[in-house]
């Protein structure tokens, strides 16, 4: 990111900036470890996603708030104190709440902490934009995480294990499994490896897309790369 | 910025009301679920038990019905004692709804594909006890009759850090299933039970004794085959160890 204060961003532009425009994924390039780790499975994902969201959100508004009053010299520090508190509150609520799928994914809702996005949207707008603004580009960049995951967690699971939101109550068979089917499940796509393909695929999708409609206007400036 | 924020003191004095203030707040949210989560861990490890000796569908059955089936219908033997090893174990007992024993579950343990997995392994009772016999002393004798046929009933993991999706799938119905019903008597070359390669025909020495492994995670199905193979001995130690408890301390 540039290094310019935005301090004029309105909040509108800050919240669709963050889905759309600088999406931190496909655009930015941010915080896909995550996107590799747990999106084999539906539900998980969206855990994952709802656990982000919070923590952009609420750590963007609180470090906004106090932008005023912490010192320059400290602030990664209270930026970094600021996104692990949220993320603790996102691990107690699920462990209460979701206590099985916790389980599975515990690891991971901690490593929120330092996914990059948390710490970039910190550092490049809340510390120096109002509140309400700060917040709205908090979730956009929530936001633009979550849609490009559950795309990529939709893919995986069908191609994987041909359901949808498997380990719930509402899951679905989008595709016939056992034995005697057409369809075999695509292991590849439940490992690891299978994310990079994926994410790639819906990157250049996504990219390629954006980019047609910015051809027919004057080019702008994407994000960094 | 006023420029008072850069003086040595407010620093020290902002980070530390900072970090009292954020921490509180979490302390006290931990308080207050604190209830919930124990409840939840409870409950986790009924259900678990209640599903490991197939007592009662947890799925459909409610919460208070899996509390009173885990209260029910099974016991748990804390501190059974290996007399090989001199380690401690709990141990759980399992009767049906008239009361005859389905048989016993045992802890195991052991390091996965990336960390400690824990769980246990329900098995239908090898010993049982012979005819009581009163001794000339007056004591009361129970011999042991051995019936080495010891066949799995469930098996069940509590605790793990797997790979969702992948090593994850362990904890899966359909992957747990696939142990009901395996042999766990004495094998000639020394291993109880194989998980993954190819299934051993019906003429093979191994069948019965055969899962698949879980999809994709070879190294999760690998070491649980180990500590399996390595923890099934302990099964028959622990049986006759708490036999020997009953005997003397009749419940």
């Amino acid at each position: 990111m540039n290094g310019t204060p935005q301090d004029r961003v309105s909040a509108g532009r800050a919240l669709l900036d963050q889905v759309w425009n600088e999406n931190p994924i496909f655009r930015q390039v941010l915080g896909i470890c995550s996107a590799l780790a747990v999106t084999n499975l539906v539900f998980n994902t969206t855990l994952m996603c709802v656990g982000l969201i919070w923590t952009t959100t609420m750590s963007s508004l609180t470090v906004s708030l106090l932008r005023e009053f912490t010192p320059k010299r400290i602030r990664i520090m209270v930026q970094i104190l600021i996104a692990a508190v949220y993320v603790i509150v996102v691990d107690i609520v699920f462990r209460a709440f979701f206590f099985e799928t916790h389980k599975d994914i515990a690891a991971y809702v901690g490593l929120i902490i330092t996914n990059c996005i948390v710490l970039g949207r910190l550092e490049a707008f809340a510390n120096k934009n109002r509140p309400i603004a700060s917040a709205l580009d908090g979730l956009g960049a929530g936001l633009g995480y979550a849609a490009v995951l559950m795309c990529v967690a939709v893919i995986r699971e069908v191609l994987g294990f041909g359901t949808l939101l498997k380990g719930t109550t509402w899951m679905v068979d989008v595709l016939p499994t056992g034995g005697q089917t057409w369809w075999r499940p695509w292991t590849l796509m439940v490992m690891p490896p299978g994310a990079f393909f994926v994410l790639a695929m819906v990157v250049w999708a996504a990219k390629s897309w954006a980019m047609r409609r910015e051809s027919s206007k004057v080019a702008t400036a994407g994000g960094a790369s | 910025m006023s420029a008072d924020t850069k003086g040595p003191v407010y620093v020290i004095v902002y980070a530390a009301l900072i970090a009292a203030l954020f921490t509180g707040g979490i302390m006290a949210l931990h308080a207050a679920t604190r209830d919930i989560v124990e409840r939840n861990e409870h409950l986790f490890k009924q259900k678990a038990i209640v599903e490991l000796f197939g007592l009662g569908d947890v799925d459909t059955l409610g919460d208070a019905k899996i509390v009173e089936l885990y209260e029910k219908q099974t016991t748990l033997f804390e501190d059974i004692v290996d007399p090989l090893t001199g380690e401690k174990h709990d141990v759980y007992q399992a009767v049906d709804a008239s009361g005859n024993v389905i048989g016993f579950a045992y802890p195991i343990s052991g390091t996965g594909f990336w960390a400690r997995i824990d769980g246990y392994v329900a098995v239908t009772p090898n010993l049982h006890l012979g005819e009581t016999v009163a001794r000339w002393d007056g004591e009361v004798d129970v011999p042991l009759e051995v019936k080495n046929q010891s066949k799995i009933i469930g098996i069940t993991f509590l605790q793990h850090q797997e790979t969702p999706g992948l090593g994850g799938r362990i904890t899966e119905r359909d992957w747990r299933e696939r142990f009901v019903g395996l042999v766990i008597s004495p094998n000639p070359d020394g291993q109880f039970i194989y998980i993954g390669g190819e299934a051993p025909g019906p003429a093979s020495p191994n069948y019965g004794r055969h899962v698949d492994a879980v999809t994709g995670a070879t190294g999760t199905s690998r070491a649980i085959e180990r500590f399996l193979n390595e923890q099934i001995p302990v099964f028959y130690r622990l049986e006759k160890a708490l036999m020997k408890k009953l005997i003397k301390e009749p419940f």
